[in-house]
């Protein structure tokens, strides 16, 4: 296996036919269609980590640490099951070069094809081969830099010194699939520095607040999500940037409106105040920067405005 | 074969050329219906990017979903000479019971129901993929979620007008930036405009800066603060990403 990414499976499908001979690739690709699709729907649908089980247990101290049954996926789409619980020796190491722990990932992987437990079987004149294939994963201890994100799936971090723990192990690094039922989450933002703003006029032609239109469809939401948006980019006008030339504080309460499953309006109100800053007094949303002429300008090309954005579909 | 039927094969019996050829039927309409049923979703997952350059179309390799769950997977590049002049929309169609799927041009960008849209090119041959014009399959959800609420009394630095609290997420040991959102949580000061800055997203935490922004002409007050005189909330969420697929010169 690589580091890079998994390639699609194929599209080929064995067919039959009355009279055929059957060969053991005929049978083997019809179970490779299935494998295939179903690894590509792992992947397209649920990513990868830690479905159920695999809990960990270890002590300081200890010279083995236990690994409970369990499920997980891979970025690949493989299933990697521990059917048992299964205990594993703490690297047999005394301590670093300076002296200090050394750290480990503890991880499970797929097990390739040269490395599987295979069961051979004889054929006809004089052939042998597979008939059977072991899936259970591999689970082994690596140097933290070595982790392969999405192909190793990390169970715990450690320290090691005298081949012992010398604390229990870290689990915050585990990262764990959805469990159902949950309500489907996206996020995603704007480019800042492309990100196009309007002015939304108030009657009098002031400017009173400013809005982008903001595309959401990547996430694929069925239905009109609840979005939670904010603005991000700078708010602190410099003098020498600011249409009358003194600074200016830019800033607003947003809210999202017209809200429909690929797009939502992103509106930022800019009324006049003042705020405080810098121990200074300053201006915030003065008149004539926010009726300037240049003013979306402005947002988008020196404030660098964008929009991050998190959708929540129950 | 019935839909819904399993194949059961027995001692002795004859394994007929149509049992081997239903045999992937059930699967395949079993993850039809997963599809539908429980992940409600259709459209692009991954690839399928179309491109139009020179008079040349491609569309990448890549996988989807139709609206009846079942997988596509062009697993080679398309490519065709395309001359702009109407509306088109590039599709992809299931090849017959797939999971190869095929792809199509639709003139005046006139769907059929089986059709995944990947894009639409104009008149001029401008090629958009926005809401609309290319359906989007649900990506995992995401990787990791976070949330929380400052107290008040948390600890912060600045003034009364305006002050900034950090939050810490070096224990979460996140491999990515996260998407933040936040906003007040108690009552903020009456007769003031309250907003909340998320500044300095790192995989390490990120901070929240909160203004107290008075009316033009009034005097925002300079007042030193150490702890937030009201509670903030905040979400964070790590993205999952779709399937990668292997550089075009490795397929």
């Amino acid at each position: 296996m690589t580091t890079s990414a998994a390639p699609l499976p194929g599209t080929g499908r064995p067919l039959y036919f009355p009279g055929q001979i059957l060969a053991a690739d005929d049978l083997t690709a019809a179970q490779d269609v299935d494998a295939g699709l179903r690894q590509l729907h792992h992947r397209m649908l649920h990513g990868w980590g830690i479905a159920s089980g695999l809990g960990l247990t270890g002590q300081r101290g200890d010279t083995s640490v236990a690994v409970g049954s369990g499920y997980a996926l891979d970025a690949a789409g493989h299933e990697l099951v521990v059917p048992a619980p299964v205990t594993v020796p703490v690297p047999p190491v005394a301590a670093g070069p300076d002296g200090n722990p050394l750290e480990f990932t503890l991880a499970m992987r797929w097990t390739p094809d040269e490395d599987a437990v295979v069961v051979d079987r004889p054929g006809a004149c004089g052939a042998e081969g597979a008939v059977r294939r072991s899936d259970v994963p591999q689970i082994v201890w690596l140097d933290p830099a070595a982790v392969r994100a999405g192909y190793d799936i990390a169970l715990a971090a450690v320290r090691v010194q005298g081949c012992k723990l010398v604390a229990a192990p870290e689990l915050a690094l585990r990262r764990v699939l959805n469990p159902p039922p949950a309500p489907y989450a996206a996020s995603g933002r704007t480019t800042p520095g492309e990100t196009g703003w309007l002015a939304r006029a108030a009657p009098g032609g002031h400017s009173y607040a400013v809005y982008s239109d903001v595309d959401t469809s990547e996430a694929g939401f069925g239905d009109t999500p609840a979005y939670l948006a904010r603005l991000d980019g700078l708010r602190l006008l410099d003098a020498a940037l600011s249409p009358d030339g003194r600074p200016a504080l830019l800033d607003g309460t947003p809210y999202v409106e017209a809200a429909e499953p690929g797009r939502f309006r992103f509106v930022v109100p800019l009324p006049p105040g003042t705020g405080f800053g810098d121990g200074n007094q300053i201006d915030v949303n003065p008149d004539a920067v926010v009726s300037s002429a240049d003013l979306t300008d402005l947002l988008m090309t020196t404030l660098k405005w964008s929009v991050e954005w998190i959708g929540l579909q129950s | 074969m019935r839909t819904g039927s399993r194949l059961r094969q027995v001692p002795g019996g004859w394994l007929l050329a149509r049992d081997l050829r239903e045999q992937p039927r059930l699967p395949d309409l079993r993850m039809a219906q997963h599809h539908i049923a429980a992940h409600r979703t259709w459209g692009c997952s991954t690839g399928l990017a179309v491109l139009l350059r020179e008079g040349e179309l491609t569309v990448t390799p890549g996988a989807a979903v139709d609206r009846c769950g079942r997988v596509a997977i062009l697993g080679r590049a398309y490519t065709a000479r395309f001359t702009a002049g109407q509306e088109t929309a590039v599709v992809l169609r299931v090849r017959g019971h797939g999971p190869a799927g095929q792809v199509l041009l639709r003139e005046r960008a006139q769907l059929q129901d089986l059709d995944i849209p990947l894009a639409r090119i104009d008149g001029t041959g401008t090629v958009t993929a926005g809401d609309g014009d290319r359906q989007w399959l649900r990506r995992p959800g995401p990787a990791r979620r976070l949330g929380g609420t400052l107290p008040r009394g948390y600890p912060v630095t600045g003034t009364v007008s305006q002050w900034t609290a950090h939050v810490d997420l070096d224990r979460e040991k996140l491999p990515g930036l996260p998407a933040v959102a936040a906003s007040p949580a108690g009552r903020t000061p009456g007769g003031a405009r309250t907003t909340v800055e998320v500044a300095n997203v790192l995989v390490a935490g990120f901070d929240l800066v909160v203004r107290r922004l008075v009316r033009a002409g009034e005097v925002a007050p300079g007042d030193m603060i150490r702890t937030a005189p009201h509670a903030v909330s905040w979400l964070a969420l790590l993205p999952a990403g779709r399937p990668e697929l292997p550089p075009l010169e490795e397929q």
